[in-house]
């Protein structure tokens, strides 16, 4: 990336956001809770983050390519349930097969929306639904154990100084992502397809080519998250991605990715889980109802969005102006403390009378 | 993949009175409706040719299948002789075809310098090859100089939806030239643009119809009749009138056709 890259991501005002809203939580979960700051727990972070990038980078794919993707959840299932059942055979060819799996979901995914020419929403709201339900008849509705010794040290494995390897498979899943994107002509393509796909149909790009290998590359994503938590677990189960779609969907959007496509960032969308995640393990750490945690993001993601419609509108965000509102907005109490600043001279003006 | 510059012959080449595209019998039916109807023309060497009609007259229609981007009911094309058929505009990118279009196919978030090469990115190799990747450099060098060439000084790096219609289309011609193309289509190129930004536009297409022939889809007889050497008047999916423009040809004995 040259420097004019990295000066464009850094600067840009969601880059700004994350990077302010991760001190902020860090500050805020380090007075909370002595736990928090501590190099152990920053590992368990960086391992609880590794599956929810993995599946956010995914999804911010197909988001820059203008589609969406939410069956992500029931393909890392799949590709979970798959391998549990296929050991202890041998270990390239469950992992071969439980990728297959996933990958023919993301065939399926893009034949319909590409092909059939049906919304992407509502494919993917079908395989979902459908792929969860392959997964309840293969599993009998129990949760199968993986007896494989490998997959779980290839995808969960301890390396360097206890590390666990899932967090190298999402720092590969970053960086090739990230060259992908900006660096090969397929994600230059994306942008286009995701920005005008008439115009990039135009200009020779095979938008509908783009997009199948969105949806594809989404579901191989989604098919090594499933690896990496049947290896945690050390078994699959069905359901087991539950809690995963909001967040993964979060994430990219969080990073300034449209809904509409043709913008978004991986290392922001890499920002973005950082948030999510600091905030789920803040509020174990503090032993909050985890009902906490949804508001939490919730309303992060409403800030986040209403920045960036503000930023849209106005083409800048108006910090002063913000600031001036900010100065003049009473229910802060700003106001009163400086009265209550006046009074407090006054009484100690009196007191020396 | 397509790189850039491969388009079509050197401008030596492209001088003479030969045929470089040529339609025979397009005909184009959408369910019951004819847009075309057993239309044939040729483009020669050097020249602009000039497609006018009314709206629903089927001129943008025949860019469109002439840019690979619908194909026809019936007929066929023909490049400098050989017969062709596109599938996708890709198709006829290959054969050195370049369009510009009324909308100028911009993407509105990437920059001057990305748009300027969409579809086309030149690339760098690396690794002995193993890798390819795109030359931003070459892209933001090459954009910036040859728009200075044309007349547009415009910040490459800034994202299109910056700047006005007339640069953006400024952008999309320039683009169209750059490919150094066999055939230039212009599908109403100028619909957006102030009167100045046009002559300017016009200026350059004279100057490079010797290069690149060119059709320009017009509905406005006035900008036809002062680019083109030779128009065609399309009514209702045919066509109607033939001529060459500097036949001392008046603009109302043209109006009976449309």
């Amino acid at each position: 990336m040259d420097t004019l890259e990295v000066k464009k991501t850094l600067l840009d005002i969601n880059g700004i956001v994350l990077a302010i809203s991760i001190v902020g939580l860090i500050i805020l979960f380090s007075y909370s809770s002595r736990y928090f700051f501590a190099l152990m727990n920053f590992r368990v972070i960086l391992e609880t983050m590794s599956v929810l990038a993995i599946l956010a980078i995914g999804a911010h794919f197909l988001l820059v390519g203008g589609e969406i993707d939410i069956s992500f959840v029931s393909v890392l299932e799949l590709s979970a349930m798959v391998v549990a059942l296929s050991s202890p055979g041998n270990t390239f060819y469950i992992i071969l097969v439980a990728l297959l799996a996933a990958i023919a979901v993301g065939i399926v995914n893009g034949f319909f929306t590409t092909k059939v020419g049906i919304p992407s929403f509502l494919v993917t709201l079908a395989t979902m639904v459908g792929v969860r339900g392959i997964v309840f008849l293969i599993s009998n509705y129990r949760s199968v154990l993986l007896r494989n010794d490998l997959v779980p040290q290839i995808f969960y494995g301890r390396f360097l100084g206890g590390i666990s390897s899932a967090v190298f498979w999402m720092l590969g899943a970053i960086v090739v992502s990230a060259i992908i994107l900006k660096y090969t002509r397929f994600g230059r393509w994306t942008y286009g397809t995701g920005g005008n796909e008439r115009a990039a149909r135009l200009m020779g790009i095979p938008t509908d080519r783009v997009k199948f290998t969105l949806f594809i590359i989404s579901a191989i994503m989604a098919g090594i998250a499933g690896l990496i938590l049947a290896s945690r677990s050390l078994a699959a189960r069905p359901r087991m991605g539950d809690g995963y779609l909001m967040p993964a969907i979060a994430a990219p959007i969080l990073g300034g990715a449209l809904l509409s496509g043709g913008r978004g960032s991986v290392i922001r969308t890499t920002l973005g889980c950082l948030v999510l995640t600091i905030i789920i393990n803040g509020v174990n750490l503090l032993g909050l109802e985890p009902a906490y945690r949804e508001t939490f993001m919730g309303s992060i993601l409403v800030g986040s969005l209403s920045i960036r419609a503000l930023q849209q509108k106005g083409g800048k965000i108006p910090f002063k102006e913000a600031v001036k509102v900010f100065k003049r907005w009473k229910f802060f109490g700003m106001h009163n403390r400086k009265i209550g600043g006046e009074d407090e001279k006054e009484e100690k003006v009196g007191d020396k009378v | 993949m397509i790189s850039p510059k491969s388009g079509g012959p050197s401008p030596k080449e492209g001088r003479g009175s030969g045929v470089v595209l040529e339609c025979r019998n397009i005909s184009k039916n959408f369910a019951h409706i004819q847009a075309l109807n057993d239309v044939s023309f040729k483009l020669r060497k050097g020249e602009i040719l000039g497609l006018v009609g009314d709206n629903g007259a089927g001129e943008s229609t025949l860019i469109k299948i002439n840019r690979g981007v619908m194909s026809p009911t019936s007929g066929e094309i023909y490049v400098e002789g050989e017969k062709k058929k596109f599938n996708s505009p890709r198709d006829s990118i290959r054969e050195g075809i370049q369009c510009v279009y009324q909308e100028s196919a911009l993407v509105e978030q990437l920059t001057v310098a990305e748009n300027f090469f969409i579809g086309q990115e030149p690339v760098k190799p690396y690794a002995k090859g193993l890798f390819k990747f795109v030359d931003y450099k070459k892209m933001r060098e090459e954009a910036n100089k040859y728009l200075a060439r044309m007349g547009f000084h415009l910040d490459v790096m800034e994202e299109i939806r910056n700047f006005s219609g007339g640069e953006r289309q400024a952008v999309a011609v320039t683009r169209a030239l750059y490919f150094t193309p066999r055939i230039l289509l212009l599908d109403e190129p100028t619909t957006a643009l102030s009167e100045k930004a046009q002559t300017r536009l016009f200026t350059l297409f004279q100057k490079t119809k010797e290069i690149c022939p060119m059709i320009f889809v017009t509905h406005d007889l006035d900008d036809a009749i002062q680019l083109c050497d030779r128009i065609i008047i399309l009514k209702l999916g045919g066509i109607t009138f033939e001529s060459e423009i500097k036949s001392g040809l008046r603009k109302e004995h043209i109006l009976q056709h449309m």
